[in-house]
């Protein structure tokens, strides 16, 4: 078999007919080959992941696609996989999106022969899940909703009870498997996750004064992307600020 | 890139010599050379990747470079990288990403059980070190990605989110970033075959950094395992 790369040069990020083009032609001269992703995150807290997810939602997976991607500044086709999840709860964000379906993109899938795997935990069809989301557009995803922790941010729900979280990312799994549950509604704005660090509460974000005093974000509790949000909008950027909140 | 590697293809007359050798004294063959005692009798040895990945795929199995169990996949030639533009994307006045990835790359390459080396090559290089944006909400700060074709590496890819920030920690000082360092060196461990992390306190192979933490010297976990593969 010839590996052989395929003599594209992008600038952006591509999919549509052109990166399917690529990836079967890809595919084709390259059978069995195994594509592997390891990703270095930053450390946060389950608090920072709730605070920073802009979408929590409880949610069933209706459909996965997967599909070829190119990423722009080198020629090498990915594989990502849209899925499809119907939301049976809103834990946090818009709560118009209850029993609606959303569209969740993650890095990883099978296509045409190829397995490209991540150390996000696997998602088919039927699988019931929590996922922490955000919305954002980027040169990957587009516009579309993405787990904001590769492998911390979904968890699957097995038998309608526990729920695991499943962090592929150490030797041990077993040693690093947590179980967390969504305990009860308290209102419109507010659901409490039981997990191993405790009760934490999940409330709606309000509006940028509630974040005015937060010294951003270095604090534990106070990091959130609202206030982030926030800050971005004082500075009239989308990039982040200082720790001293100065553009 | 991965066409590069036809350009160090051998002669038609080795490859086919290579060839004609019955399968199970391949095996064997393959076997002797899979934990050569220097770099330079390996490379002397060995068919070009392509071949090698072609006999492979005819009986690929048992064959296997790495002693742990978890980390299969490996290279069978010094791995060469070369610098892509977009790694200016990160760029901070602290560090030179670049220069500091090649300081990052001799940390592996004085690991003393390890028989390649890790260096820069930006014409034929068959790792891409680049960087683009993954999003600030994402929590992701790098990533390597490998394609390995029945446990022998083919091409792989280093990217760096330009959403975030990298410094040299021990520089900067008030700024929320990571140290691009430390970023680089478990990006590096991941390109040479490492899947697994660890959770040995220190170590730049942890699946997660804190901000502003410099983790720039390896495991022993770490050197026993890169050891057990090359």
């Amino acid at each position: 078999m010839a590996l052989a790369v395929l003599p594209v040069l992008m600038l952006g990020a591509q999919g549509g007919d052109h990166a399917d083009r690529i990836g079967k032609q890809f595919a084709a001269k390259n059978p069995g080959v195994t594509i592997e992703t390891h990703t270095l995150e930053e450390h946060l807290t389950e608090r920072q992941e709730i605070d920073r997810a802009q979408l929590i939602i409880e949610g069933t997976v209706l459909e996965a696609k997967p599909y070829w991607k190119i990423i722009g500044y080198d020629s090498f086709p990915r594989i990502y996989t849209e899925y499809a999840v119907k939301v049976n709860d809103v834990i946090k964000g818009d709560g118009g999106l209850s029993y609606k379906t959303v569209k969740v993109v993650m890095e990883g899938g099978t296509l045409d022969g190829i397995t490209a795997t991540t150390e996000a935990i696997e998602l088919t069809e039927g699988t019931k899940t929590i996922l922490l989301l955000a919305k954002e557009r980027h040169t990957i995803y587009g516009e579309a909703y993405f787990p904001i922790s590769v492998s911390k941010s979904t968890y699957k729900i097995e038998n309608d009870q526990a729920i695991n979280k499943v962090d592929d990312r150490s030797g041990n799994k077993d040693e690093v498997k947590e179980r967390i549950g969504l305990i009860h509604s308290q209102g419109s704005n507010m659901r409490t996750l039981l997990t191993t660090g405790g009760l934490l509460d999940i409330r709606a974000p309000g509006d940028c004064s509630d974040v005015e005093n937060h010294i951003w974000p270095l604090a534990d509790e106070a990091f959130s992307p609202r206030a982030s949000e926030c800050r971005a909008q004082e500075c009239g950027t989308l990039r982040p600020v200082n720790v001293d909140g100065e553009c | 890139m991965i066409a590069k590697r036809t350009k160090t293809a051998l002669p038609a007359l080795l490859i086919a010599a290579v060839l004609l050798v019955p399968m199970s004294d391949l095996h064997i063959k393959q076997h002797e050379t899979a934990r050569p005692m220097d770099k330079t009798t390996s490379n002397a040895i060995l068919p070009a990747p392509l071949t090698v990945a072609t006999i492979l795929s005819l009986d690929a199995t048992g064959f296997a470079y790495a002693d742990h169990d978890e980390n299969t996949s490996t290279w069978q030639t010094d791995m060469t990288f070369n610098i892509n533009p977009s790694l200016d994307g990160i760029a901070h006045a602290s560090f030179a990403p670049a220069a500091d990835f090649e300081d990052a790359a001799d940390v592996w390459n004085n690991v003393s059980s390890s028989w390649w080396d890790f260096t820069r090559d930006d014409a034929n290089g068959d790792i891409d070190i680049g960087a683009h944006s993954f999003g600030w909400l994402s929590s992701d700060l790098a990533k390597t990605t490998w394609v390995a074709d029945s446990g022998v590496m083919a091409y792989a890819t280093v990217e760096f989110n330009a959403d975030k920030s990298f410094s040299d920690a021990n520089v900067a000082q008030g700024w929320w970033s990571y140290d691009y360092k430390t970023a680089a060196i478990h990006e590096i461990g991941h390109v040479a075959g490492i899947h697994d992390h660890t959770e040995a306190a220190g170590s730049p192979m942890r699946a997660h950094i804190m901000v502003n933490a410099v983790d720039r010297v390896l495991s022993s976990h770490d050197i026993a395992t890169i050891g057990g593969m090359y």
